[in-house]
């Protein structure tokens, strides 16, 4: 009984969903974009003097967005370098070498990031 | 490591139009879909095929990340500039001027994040490679 009501409430909502769509498509086809597309493209390009929508907003008014982005991917490179050159240290918990990490030794196989080369 | 002969094959014919995509991709970037972040994936997408045919790692991750550090202190130099033309951060500091055209700023910034990301994406390739044998 449940299962034939989530049935009937599915193929509702699916048929919505559809007609949406029909419309929409529809709509793109019969008028092209509208007026709307022509207005924001003009003020895009006067502003930012891109002919793309996507690149004026990823590469001039959310520039800040694009750029932190880029400091992710950064910081995802650098602690996945990380990881592999000390995971053999970092997470063998009986090895005496995971304590020597905090001591003052100047021993630069222990210690990658102590060279100056890195 | 054994490798099918088809695996080979296919990525020997795809390589080329990879790097021709990813290329085509960045430099393109400010008039069609796609763009540096893409574009820069799927160059570092066709250095992984390149180590799948040959298995060796040519890379050095030191300067890998050394690279990848200069161009990101470039990005924030360029974004930057416009502080000193605009009173603005983060945004294109070639509008307005009579001599070049403000998509070279658009092009220039594809390019670096493009570069970036290709470093960036291949350095984690590579210390994966390094870790184990893929």
């Amino acid at each position: 009984m449940f299962m034939k009501i989530k049935t009937v409430i599915t193929l509702l909502l699916l048929g919505f969903f559809g007609a949406t769509l029909g419309r929409v498509f529809k709509g793109l086809s019969d008028g092209g974009l509208g007026d709307a597309y022509r207005l924001h493209l003009e003020a895009f390009y006067g502003q930012a003097h891109s002919a793309n929508f996507v690149t004026a907003i990823y590469l001039d008014y959310r520039l800040y967005d694009s750029f932190f982005e880029a400091t992710v991917l950064f910081a995802v490179a650098t602690g996945i370098i990380f990881m592999v050159r000390k995971d053999v240290e970092m997470l063998d918990p009986i090895s005496l070498r995971t304590l020597k990490i905090f001591d003052s030794t100047d021993d630069q196989e222990d210690q990658p990031w102590k060279d100056p080369k890195f | 490591m054994e490798r099918s002969k088809i695996l080979s094959v296919v990525s020997t014919m795809i390589y080329p139009f990879l790097l021709m995509f990813g290329t085509y991709l960045i430099l393109n970037g400010d008039l069609s879909p796609g763009g540096g972040f893409q574009g820069g994936v799927l160059l570092a997408t066709s250095f992984f095929i390149r180590y799948l045919l040959s298995s060796k790692d040519p890379f050095n991750l030191v300067l890998l990340a050394r690279f990848e550090k200069l161009l990101y202190l470039l990005l924030l130099l360029i974004g930057s500039f416009s502080l000193l033309i605009h009173q603005r951060f983060f945004t294109n500091f070639l509008v307005g001027n009579p001599w070049i055209d403000p998509r070279f700023f658009l092009v220039l910034l594809n390019f670096i994040i493009g570069f970036k990301v290709t470093l960036g994406v291949i350095s984690i390739i590579s210390s994966f490679v390094e870790e184990g044998e893929l």
